[in-house]
């Protein structure tokens, strides 16, 4: 049977083809299994259902087989809900009334374009301050990443707003050259 | 904007450096309480250290940027990435731990299912030099050294057990008997003989059957079923178009090569 006949069966609701495809979701969802636990089954049904969806509209467009675009789509879902489940609960910042600027540069750009900026930013920015972003953003304290690099408090603070400073001229230097 | 001259973090009375300091920890929620109110109420008074935060939110939102989870597993399953680049993603991969770790599951290999009959492709990701690659060898490249060697001690066996009917079915045998003398020993095709085990009948047909072995592939056929249980005339005399294997079969005979005197 090629994937024709799959994806016609399948948005014709054959049960036997769900079931197939079922097969494949769970076993690309094996690799979760350890982290996602119970929340596998809801994801399960909802990559179902999306992939009908998906496939009704015609988003599949042949370039690999059935299987592999089923398989790619599971692991898509799978890393958004891990990326979900491990981001920080920051500090309620928006209660701080920030002022509404206008704009920037960046976020005039479409969504895959800010991505690729900051894509390029982290390539240009210096090992040790990927490194001290890293550590902010496992939620460590400055007091921790004091004593695990070995440096003084205020060295420490003073060398992260340098690297915000480095990473912000980058991007506008990136955004500059592209324009 | 304040200018206090406080330099304890925990101070209420922050100057603008400090709390400019302070913000990726505020971000990050890591602050003690009586800091984060003291950088709280700093920033509810003062416009530049409120631009500050946006910037400090601003280069989070760079530095916390990693490959968007559908061109990473689009290139885990060996397809084109939508959105940023091979190269791109190679390059923040080299960086990333975590993209790393996401990259790694989404190239998980899956266990074969009933349902499919073909093979899946090895995904070509892991010429990246962090990635880390599975340890089950995967599809046609894991399995062929696996069948070829299973194929090469088969072999081995064969011609060992051929090698040890030849010893074993040496001209009168006799483990008394000095090597020259046995293999001086005429031919005797007598009743007796046989019983003991006569050299060139009993030789003779341990090549037919090895030789019906490597012709069958190793499945027993109807020669071999000749080779043994037909009477004394019939291994001395084979069936007529029946060639008898030369000496040197057994080294050069191929599992699959032609059938001696056979249709092959």
């Amino acid at each position: 049977m090629d994937d024709e006949d799959l994806i016609s069966r399948l948005l014709d609701g054959d049960a036997d083809t769900i079931a197939r495809v079922r097969t494949w979701i769970r076993a690309a969802f094996q690799a979760y299994r350890k982290r996602l636990g119970n929340e596998l089954e809801d994801l399960e049904q909802e990559i179902l259902l999306e992939l009908t969806e998906a496939l009704r509209e015609g988003r599949f467009r042949g370039s690999s087989t059935l299987r592999t675009y089923v398989r790619t789509y599971v692991h898509h879902k799978g890393i958004d809900r891990l990326r979900a489940l491990g981001r920080r609960t920051w500090v309620d910042i928006e209660s701080l009334e920030l002022p509404a600027p206008a704009p920037t540069a960046l976020e005039q750009l479409s969504r895959s374009e800010q991505v690729a900026v900051a894509l390029r930013v982290q390539e240009r920015v210096p090992q040790p301050c990927r490194e001290l972003w890293q550590m902010l953003r496992q939620g460590l304290s400055y007091r921790e990443m004091s004593r695990r690099l070995g440096v003084a408090e205020g060295a420490l603070r003073v060398r992260v707003l340098r690297c915000r400073q480095r990473a912000l001229e980058l991007r506008e230097k990136i955004l500059a050259e592209s324009r | 904007m304040s200018t206090e001259s406080a330099t304890d973090p925990s101070s209420r009375d922050l100057t603008c450096g400090t709390v400019a300091e302070l913000l990726p920890w505020l971000v990050n929620g890591s602050l003690a309480e009586a800091e984060q109110a003291a950088v709280r109420a700093h920033l509810a008074t003062c416009a530049g250290c409120r631009v500050e935060l946006e910037e400090t939110l601003l280069a989070w939102q760079i530095l916390d940027q990693h490959i968007p989870s559908l061109p990473l597993a689009e290139y885990a399953q060996g397809l084109t990435p939508t959105g940023p680049d091979r190269e791109r993603i190679e390059r923040h991969l080299v960086h990333c731990p975590s993209c790393r770790e996401e990259l790694a599951l989404a190239a998980t290999v899956e266990p074969v299912l009933d349902f499919d009959q073909g093979r899946r492709r090895q995904p070509d990701l892991f010429h990246h030099p962090r990635a880390r690659r599975p340890s089950v060898p995967v599809g046609r490249t894991g399995r062929r050294p696996l069948r070829a060697f299973a194929l090469a001690a088969s072999i081995a066996a064969l011609v060992g057990a051929g090698s040890l009917l030849w010893h074993a079915s040496g001209p009168g045998f006799n483990e008394s008997e000095p090597i020259e003398r046995r293999a001086e020993a005429p031919k005797d095709t007598t009743a007796s003989a046989r019983d003991r085990g006569a050299g060139p009948d009993r030789l003779a047909s341990s090549r037919v059957a090895s030789a019906v072995l490597f012709k069958d592939g190793f499945e027993s056929g109807s020669t071999l079923h000749w080779a043994g249980d037909s009477g004394d005339d019939a291994i001395a005399q084979p069936p007529q178009g029946f060639e008898q294997p030369s000496e040197g079969f057994l080294k050069s005979a191929s599992p699959r090569g032609p059938a001696p005197g056979g249709k092959g």
